[in-house]
């Protein structure tokens, strides 16, 4: 949940990136680091295996700036993408105000998409959360690939009714890693209009 | 139960910020946080003598984690929980303490200080700021007062265009 410190004028919102392993979660905040201006952007933290998959979080902090004399940040999270770390991906997941799930266009990973998108629900299930009342959008991610799968079918695998905003996304060349950002920002800050 | 998704802290922060400092004063520690358990600093001291300390935003955000990393080891040994850490390496230690179900109490101390003392006097902090965190919900005129509506969202909206284009 987002938190509101008003003796401090502090707004702070937890994004989360999910998505199956080697979808590009880490990707995409390792790029947002090196593209955001200096002054906004905290340090980032990688908490990962020495061949460089995440075991337990990534963490960057971003400042929006002040909107309305509150100071609001975002702290990015990723998750373990990996089956095996399903229990870090829980506790990572808790109160978390906004999702960017990040689904793979290669053909053998649709079903890892698939598995990955129900075990958020699976999840989000755990913490009273159904995946309709979170803010979250798709990022539909490798369109870069030569056999990139067409992105109707990526979606067909995980949101077939398109309930959710969905952008394409190439994370390793630094392309569309924003618009997810934006638009789960945008509706995670509307949340706090709404909740009040 | 779904969780709100707005979670008020009030002035009595101002209080607890207070506590901190003199729980530095006292046990002779670096630093002094209290934590959201999502890994926010909501009030943090550091004593006058200590050096800059690391960045508040990572550490406030490993320590959440390594809490909720063992409080689901907790459960799994059939403990409720854990509700104090220890870490000591050879010129630095952390002391951890849960206040209540949303935060936690952070103490940095170094070789100088005995862990007795940091805890002794951490647990009397824990109950002072327990204290006021109860006592003292965000005072609902002023969060009444505080419009969140179509200005705050519009503003929102060209600062997120501004800091977040490709």
């Amino acid at each position: 949940m987002t938190t509101i410190n008003f003796a401090a004028r502090e707004i702070n919102c937890k994004i989360v990136y999910y998505g199956p392993g080697l979808s590009g979660k880490t990707t995409n905040l390792k790029q947002i680091y090196q593209r955001v201006a200096p002054e906004v952007k905290g340090e980032m933290v990688s908490l990962a295996t020495e061949d460089e998959r995440t075991l337990f979080f990534d963490f960057l902090p971003i400042d929006l700036g002040t909107v309305k004399g509150f100071k609001t940040r975002f702290h990015l999270y990723t998750v373990p993408g990996q089956t095996f770390y399903n229990a870090s991906r829980k506790l990572i997941l808790r109160g978390a105000d906004g999702i960017i799930f990040v689904a793979d266009s290669a053909p053998d990973r649709q079903e890892a998409n698939r598995e990955s998108w129900l075990n958020l629900i699976d999840n989000l299930r755990e913490h009273a959360m159904k995946i309709g009342e979170v803010p979250l959008v798709i990022q539909v991610n490798k369109r870069d690939l030569p056999n990139a799968v067409p992105i109707d079918r990526v979606l067909g695998v995980i949101d077939p009714e398109r309930r959710h905003l969905h952008f394409a996304g190439a994370a390793a060349q630094g392309k569309g890693i924003f618009d997810p950002l934006r638009a789960v920002s945008r509706l995670v800050l509307q949340n706090i209009a709404k909740a009040r | 139960m779904i969780e709100p998704s707005v979670s008020l802290y009030g002035q009595g922060l101002q209080r607890v910020t207070d506590h901190l400092g003199a729980l530095l004063q006292k046990s002779h520690s670096l630093y002094a946080m209290l934590i959201d358990r999502k890994g926010f600093v909501l009030a943090h001291r550091e004593s006058l003598w200590a050096p800059r300390p690391p960045s508040l935003d990572s550490i406030a955000t490993l320590v959440a984690g390594n809490f909720a990393t063992t409080a689901a080891l907790a459960r799994m040994l059939g403990e409720t929980k854990f509700t104090e850490l220890v870490h000591q390496g050879e010129k630095t230690g952390l002391y951890l303490e849960e206040v209540d179900d949303r935060t936690l109490l952070l103490v940095v101390f170094d070789q100088s200080t005995p862990i007795g003392r940091v805890k002794l006097f951490v647990k009397k902090a824990v109950a002072d700021v327990g204290n006021v965190l109860r006592e003292s919900p965000a005072d609902k005129s002023e969060t009444d007062a505080f419009d969140f509506g179509d200005d705050f969202t519009k503003s929102a909206d060209a600062l997120l265009d501004d800091l977040f284009k490709e």
